[in-house]
């Protein structure tokens, strides 16, 4: 048979309805659905548990010490693999009275690193210098980002930026401080680390910064810095052992067999086209055509599903890596369905032919 | 051209449906075989078709490669067109489809058939259905064709346009055997082959 014929009686099959391949779309799309858009579906969902994890400061370690903490080998730890960034804090008795707000004195709050990028959870620096006033403060005080803010003594302070730092349940000193970014000299209160991906065994770190405490003093505290998301979420292994994961694996054997099922279902038809001279090879390249017309669109629509599903969770660091899995999967699929539909034509036996018509 | 059937027997559950059946089938005639149900006219042409093996004796094909078997059910794609059916033997042997659609017209034309060509097959009548596997063997062209029970389903004027068709189908170039009970098909036939079992 020429090539030519090939493909047109396999678009003649397909426009009569001899494929049935608005059936087997559906079956193959509920399928899709079921296992690979479903198993991305509930990836979103851990990973965006886990981002919800971090921008609520669950992932910041902070070790809270009576003035031991060494600045340098604070923001040293941030060469340490999972250390994303850190920072050290120190307390002091200075504070602010805006004229906005004179009963509502603003401590300062000494800071060697870089608090915007550390509060704002980015990987890049932003490395801002000066007074610093939580994005809510800056809100009340009516000021726009970089501003002059007026004391009550008449003096006008210049404000280099906000940083964010909502009342989610947690550690709340800084909601309400003026930030001083200071070089890392003397000795800070406390060291804050922001771990990711979270491990709390981190925690140990943070004991390497801390000088040996003067006699009386109080031991150095560690703390999670919001602790109302838990202390120990496992976003890894449920990630890694999620019930889906199975379930998109097995998506693409199941769509193989759905692919051998359709061609199985023919085989009368299939076995009478080699009786009348139609070689199996033929048949094989004629029933992959046929099968490309229903596995590809679908295939087409889970993967723009998926797209749209990652699209809409917002996951810019993980989207690729998240949509990377979702491709392979169904491609995988549509590997599957044409071995399935190639599988089927191979089991067909022209001898068998009277067999397949009483069966029918 | 010739087939031989040497000493042929075949078992089925314990009951030999027929023992010692020597036959020789040419071209250029039509044969019928007869019996009741039961007796193996089926089994003969799945035999000859080599689509079983015979519990015992042989089978021998002279200048026959290929054996075409139409079925007492007509077995079409109820999708495709009648025209398709008779075309996909043409496209088969290499025929462009701009080649093979006149013919397969031509064919069914020739076969009573040329309204039905752009018809859906599960939109033909049952004697029409018929005839359509029939032209479908003639654009194959086989060496030998077995037909079974072709009038089995039809009415008496369908039956009547089948057992026409069949007496076109004697050619110099093929064996035709007919499984049948209908007496008028039997009378279209060269010769009769009888299954009945002996008493």
């Amino acid at each position: 048979m020429k090539l030519r014929a090939i493909a047109s009686e396999a678009g003649r099959n397909v426009r009569s309805g001899a494929t049935r391949a608005v059936t087997w779309a559906l079956i193959v799309l509920l399928i899709g659905l079921g296992t690979l858009l479903a198993d991305t579906y509930q990836a979103v969902r851990i990973v965006q548990s886990a981002y919800a994890f971090n921008a609520s400061g669950a992932s910041v370690l902070t070790l809270q010490t009576d003035g031991t903490v060494d600045p340098g080998r604070c923001l040293a730890l941030e060469t340490v693999e999972g250390v994303e960034s850190a920072m050290a804090l120190r307390f002091t008795e200075t504070t602010l009275r805006p004229m906005a707000l004179p009963e509502g004195p603003l401590p300062i709050v000494e800071i060697a690193g870089d608090p915007v990028a550390f509060l704002d959870g980015s990987p890049d620096p932003v490395n801002v210098s000066g007074i610093l006033l939580s994005t809510e403060v800056a809100e009340q005080l009516g000021m726009e980002g970089a501003d002059a803010l007026e004391l009550e003594s008449g003096e006008r302070v210049a404000i280099r930026g906000t940083y964010p730092f909502a009342d989610d349940g947690r550690d709340g000193r800084l909601a309400s401080s003026a930030l001083s970014v200071v070089p890392p000299a003397g000795h800070f209160d406390e060291c804050w680390i922001r771990v990711w991906p979270y491990e709390y065994a981190a925690v140990d770190l943070l004991a390497f910064t801390a000088d040996p405490a003067p006699e009386g003093a109080s031991l150095p505290q560690a703390a999670q810095l919001n602790m109302t998301l838990g202390t120990a979420p496992e976003f890894q292994q449920e990630f890694s052992h999620r019930i889906t994961r199975m379930a998109a694996a097995l998506g693409p054997l199941a769509i193989a067999l759905v692919g051998f099922a359709a061609l199985w279902a023919r085989r009368l038809e299939l076995s009478t086209a080699m009786q009348l001279g139609v070689r199996k090879r033929e048949l094989v390249l004629q029933m992959q055509l046929e099968t490309l017309t229903w596995a590809a669109p679908v295939c087409w629509l889970l993967l723009a599903g998926g797209f749209v599903l990652l699209n809409h969770a917002v996951l810019s660091e993980d989207q690729p890596a998240l949509f990377a899995g979702l491709a392979s999967q169904v491609g995988a699929a549509l590997i599957c369905a044409l071995s399935g539909a190639a599988a089927g034509v191979l089991c067909v036996r022209p001898t068998l032919q009277y067999r397949y018509l009483k069966a029918r | 051209m010739r087939i031989e059937l040497a000493a042929i027997g075949h078992q089925f559950a314990d009951q030999w449906l027929f023992q010692g059946l020597s036959l020789t089938f040419e071209a250029d005639r039509l044969y019928a075989l007869v019996g009741p149900s039961g007796s193996g006219k089926s089994t003969l042409l799945s035999i000859i078709a080599s689509m079983i093996s015979p519990t015992e004796g042989s089978i021998t094909f002279e200048r026959v490669d290929e054996v075409f078997w139409v079925f007492q059910t007509a077995n079409g794609v109820p999708a495709r067109s009648a025209a398709d059916h008779v075309a996909l033997p043409l496209l088969a042997q290499g025929m462009d489809r701009t080649v093979a659609d006149p013919i397969a017209h031509d064919i069914l034309h020739r076969f009573g058939l040329g309204a039905t060509a752009d018809r859906p097959f599960k939109s033909l009548s049952g004697g029409e259905a018929q005839r359509l596997m029939l032209a479908r063997a003639m654009a194959r062209d086989p060496q030998c064709l077995l037909i079974d029970e072709p009038t089995a389903q039809l009415d008496r004027t369908s039956a009547a346009s089948v057992t026409t068709t069949l007496i076109n189908l004697r050619s110099s170039s093929r064996i035709t055997i007919v499984a049948t009970h209908d007496q008028s098909v039997i009378d279209a036939c060269d010769s009769v082959i009888d299954l009945t079992p002996q008493t």
